[in-house]
């Protein structure tokens, strides 16, 4: 067996894993590329991130792997959020009954939670669309979603009490004097709070593109200078 | 195709990759494992299977690139007229970007 036979089964492997119209397509090629470039574990990662690209674009339509960086801060501040939302609501219920409250059953234990997964699948499917590009057709859906978290955070904080419309903000007055429902709500203050703070992360990561590509842009100068003279340029 | 014909910079992730890849097809068409082999001789990169592919794709799709006729397993693809000109125009742009750089360093 020689020294690169894993990788190469694997990059075979994961070749076939392609959808089936990538397959129809590329998949004879990069067989061929792979038995004449003997790759190594890198190619295999190299891969499967490609594979995990065509496979979402495959079935949503859109291309994961481009704007790749964005994509992922993007990714991982969602599941940050719907965890942070999830974790909220299981800590204010057992504060709850700490606390003394007689809380109602069957209690809606996930409340807070289904909520902010509800919001960051909505986010999932927003997201490709205005993380494309930066014009301004897209940025207005963000816009509209930030609006929407906005909203769920001050509607959150009011409550009715006896008829009257009350405003509450104090996150142990919301353990101590209300029930489960209300305890949920809390929960959704906190996931739509830490959401616009990763919309405001993500503003920032947006920024940092320009100066990614310029990065780029200088390694390409460099790749690109030796080819030009081919072209007459 | 009416695509403005500096669009390699839509491609995202894809657009080092593409450029290099048009770059490698501009003296003459190439398969697959040429282009890799190029490529890292022209740059010091080497382009991951998957990476090389996705970036193929987009290319063909943009029709920048054709494919030829497949040779046993292997494929050639060669530059298009479009792809030559969205290249020569990413090209003049470096080449600018280049240009203002080298002449802000020397003033530093």
């Amino acid at each position: 067996m020689t020294k690169t036979a894993g990788p190469v089964r694997v990059a075979r492997a994961l070749v076939r894993l392609y959808p089936p119209a990538w397959r129809v397509r590329y998949g004879k090629e990069m067989l061929a590329l792979l038995d004449e470039s003997r790759p190594g574990w890198s190619s295999a990662v190299d891969l499967a991130f490609a594979l995990a690209g065509e496979w979402v674009q495959a079935l949503v339509g859109w291309r994961w792997p481009e704007e790749g960086r964005l994509r992922l801060s993007g990714l991982v501040e969602m599941l940050l959020v719907t965890a942070a939302g999830a974790g909220t609501a299981l800590l204010a219920l057992p504060a709850a009954s700490w606390l003394g409250r007689d809380l109602p059953f069957p209690i809606p234990p996930f409340d807070s939670a289904f909520a902010v997964y509800v919001l960051a699948g909505v986010r999932l499917l927003l997201c490709p669309t205005y993380r494309r590009s930066e014009n301004r057709r897209r940025w207005a859906i963000g816009r509209v979603e930030l609006a929407l978290w906005t909203a769920a955070i001050f509607a959150s904080s009011f409550e009715i009490e006896s008829g009257r419309l009350s405003a509450t903000h104090a996150l142990l007055h919301s353990y101590a004097s209300h029930t489960g429902w209300e305890v949920g709500l809390v929960g959704l203050r906190g996931g739509g709070t830490l959401q616009l703070l990763g919309l405001g992360i993500e503003r920032q990561w947006r920024r940092n593109r320009r100066i990614f590509e310029l990065q780029d842009m200088t390694k390409a100068v460099a790749a690109t200078a030796a080819t030009q003279a081919p072209l007459g340029l | 195709m009416n695509r403005t014909p500096d669009a390699l910079a839509d491609l995202g992730r894809f657009s080092e990759p593409a450029l290099l890849l048009l770059v490698s097809l501009a003296d003459g068409p190439k398969h697959g494992y040429a282009m890799t082999q190029d490529i890292q001789r022209v740059s010091g990169q080497k382009l991951g299977p998957g990476t090389l592919y996705g970036a193929i794709a987009r290319l063909e799709s943009r029709g920048w690139i054709e494919p030829l006729p497949a040779e046993d397993r292997r494929r050639p693809y060669r530059l298009t007229g479009a792809g030559q000109r969205v290249l020569r125009v990413r090209l003049a742009s470096l080449r600018a970007v280049t240009r203002v750089g080298q002449s802000r360093l020397a003033d530093v």
